[in-house]
């Protein structure tokens, strides 16, 4: 049964996929991700610890080459003049699997989807940003936790002198984080705030966590460069 | 007095000219220093726009010049005829102006190259007919490792004359397909197949959107052009390359729309004669010879 976030044992079942870990000798764990009877993943691990679901950034299928999210509304959303609107949208995530050994390190043994992967480009061919695509309806509430979305608290802030029509967000996943709420299949961002300084431009900044109760993930560490400024440029449209 | 004749001194010293030694050591100094300091700043100026290495040695090119221009200047000072010299230095450098021209003309071409930049080592490019990934970029050649893994080296003065495609230079492309399907078919049920199968595949980008339709009719069949938006990676290029092809067969034949081998309608402006073996008797009222 699945189970949500977190450790697991033995054998979880995730969305279409079941993994099984399966014990070969003292320390020597034989991992295997199914999907129905197929054997899709196979590896070998010495002296793990522990395996932990985790919700992972959706830029690393079918391979890593973007660090962006480009979540487009199915619904365009007015905001007045100098005025605000708060949203929740459904983000794409991952589910990754953490493994763990002594000194606290961890590995990431396989990263998997239960969304359907598809990318966009963002703005113009020879400068644009190449980003993973999802739809995503712009809630007024918190819509109800799903297997595979992580929840993002928009706040639309219009700074331009005229009323605008938001139809997408551009995150950057070198700067969003993933928090969930283990046993769950609860995941959430940090609050998002989108500044619209024009009708075609906008900047994202990333706030705090927006659940308490929500376990920060560990970040693998390539997706975390040192970065001076912590906001993402909409250059190309924001509808 | 045997020892010392001062006359003598004073002559030698006049012969010499004091002056002229002076003010060669003196444009000697001066121009070491001046040729130091603009090798300095060239340096300093050049390598904000070239590599390392290439910025190194022009500007140590520059200060031998420069070096070689003061001394010579500095022997004429000394009253030391230079005509003969700078004859033979100026049949030497036509000498080698002809010798070293295609020299002169890559090391150009290089530093136009650099300054350009049309593409970097790493790049997908297309360099006349040679196709690959730059992976050295010198001051006299480029060197590209192709598909087929054969390294390549161009010299500069050929690639700044050829067309140069550059396939990393935007972030995404456009890769197209052509599919046939039979005149008896629907086209816009094969669009709507199609469509679903590049819709599936994780690759093939969204916006912009992919575009099909029929763009001939053919000999044979009826042609349908897909054109599709990839990210410009080749590994990623070429694994829709690879996939999409076959899955739209598949797809064709899945829903039963007929992909058409080529067809030739022969016609003889002549009528034609027709003889066929063992049907002679046929004609005089025998039974064909079976054997």
């Amino acid at each position: 049964m699945s189970t949500g976030y977190g450790v697991f044992e033995d054998s979880v079942v995730v969305g279409n996929y079941r993994i099984v870990l399966e014990k070969i000798e003292e320390g020597v764990v034989k991992y295997k991700r199914y999907c129905g009877d197929k054997l899709v993943v196979s590896k070998t691990l010495f002296k793990p610890t522990r395996f932990e679901l985790i919700p992972f950034y959706p830029v690393f299928l079918p391979e890593r080459f973007t660090n962006y999210i480009l979540v487009k509304f199915d619904e365009e959303v007015y905001v007045p003049t100098k005025g605000e609107a708060l949203i929740y949208v459904e983000m794409p995530i991952d589910i990754a699997v953490y493994v763990y050994g002594h000194y606290r390190k961890f590995g990431i043994v396989d990263v998997f989807t239960t969304n359907e992967v598809k990318y966009a480009l963002y703005g113009v061919p020879d400068r644009g940003i190449v980003a993973r695509y999802v739809v995503s309806h712009p809630y007024t509430f918190i819509p109800e936790p799903e297997l595979g979305k992580a929840t993002v608290l928009v706040n639309i802030r219009n700074r331009h002198d005229d009323w605008i029509e938001v139809g997408k967000i551009l995150l950057d996943a070198q700067i969003l984080r993933l928090f969930y709420v283990p046993g769950t299949w609860n995941a959430y961002t940090q609050a998002i705030t989108m500044a619209v300084n024009s009708p075609v431009t906008a900047t994202i900044y990333y706030g705090r966590r927006i659940e308490p109760k929500a376990r920060r993930i560990h970040d693998p560490p390539d997706l975390r460069p040192p970065r001076i400024m912590a906001k993402t440029e909409m250059l190309w449209g924001i509808n | 007095m045997d020892g010392l004749n001062l006359s003598n001194i004073s002559g030698l010293v006049k012969e010499i000219d004091v002056l002229g030694i002076l003010f060669s050591v003196m444009l000697i100094v001066v121009g070491v220093f001046v040729a130091s300091l603009l090798r300095m700043l060239l340096y300093k100026l050049f390598i904000r726009f070239f590599p390392e290495p290439t910025s190194r040695n022009v500007s140590r090119a520059i200060y031998y010049i420069i070096i070689f221009v003061v001394g010579v200047s500095a022997l004429g000072y000394l009253g030391i005829d230079l005509t003969g010299f700078m004859v033979a230095g100026g049949i030497i450098g036509i000498i080698l102006g002809f010798a070293l021209q295609s020299i002169t003309a890559n090391l150009f071409s290089g530093l136009f190259i650099y300054w350009e930049k049309p593409f970097k080592p790493g790049d997908l490019v297309k360099i006349g007919n040679v196709e690959g990934w730059v992976t050295d970029l010198t001051v006299m050649s480029t060197k590209i490792v192709g598909f087929d893994g054969v390294k390549v080296r161009i010299p500069n003065r050929t690639v700044f004359e050829s067309l140069i495609s550059n396939y990393y230079a935007t972030r995404v492309r456009r890769i197209e397909f052509v599919v046939g399907i039979a005149y008896k078919e629907d086209a816009e049920k094969a669009y709507e197949v199609l469509y679903d199968v590049v819709k599936k595949h994780p690759l093939v980008l969204v916006e912009p959107e992919p575009d099909i339709f029929v763009y001939e009719l053919g000999d044979s069949g009826v042609n349908i052009l897909v054109r599709v938006w990839v990210p410009s990676r080749w590994d990623l290029t070429y694994k829709v390359m690879k996939d999409l092809l076959w899955a739209m067969k598949k797809a064709l034949t899945e829903h039963g729309i007929e992909i058409p081998f080529i067809q030739n309608d022969v016609w003889f402006r002549t009528p034609l004669r027709v003889k066929i073996e063992g049907l002679e008797g046929l004609d005089k009222g025998k039974k064909p010879n079976k054997d």
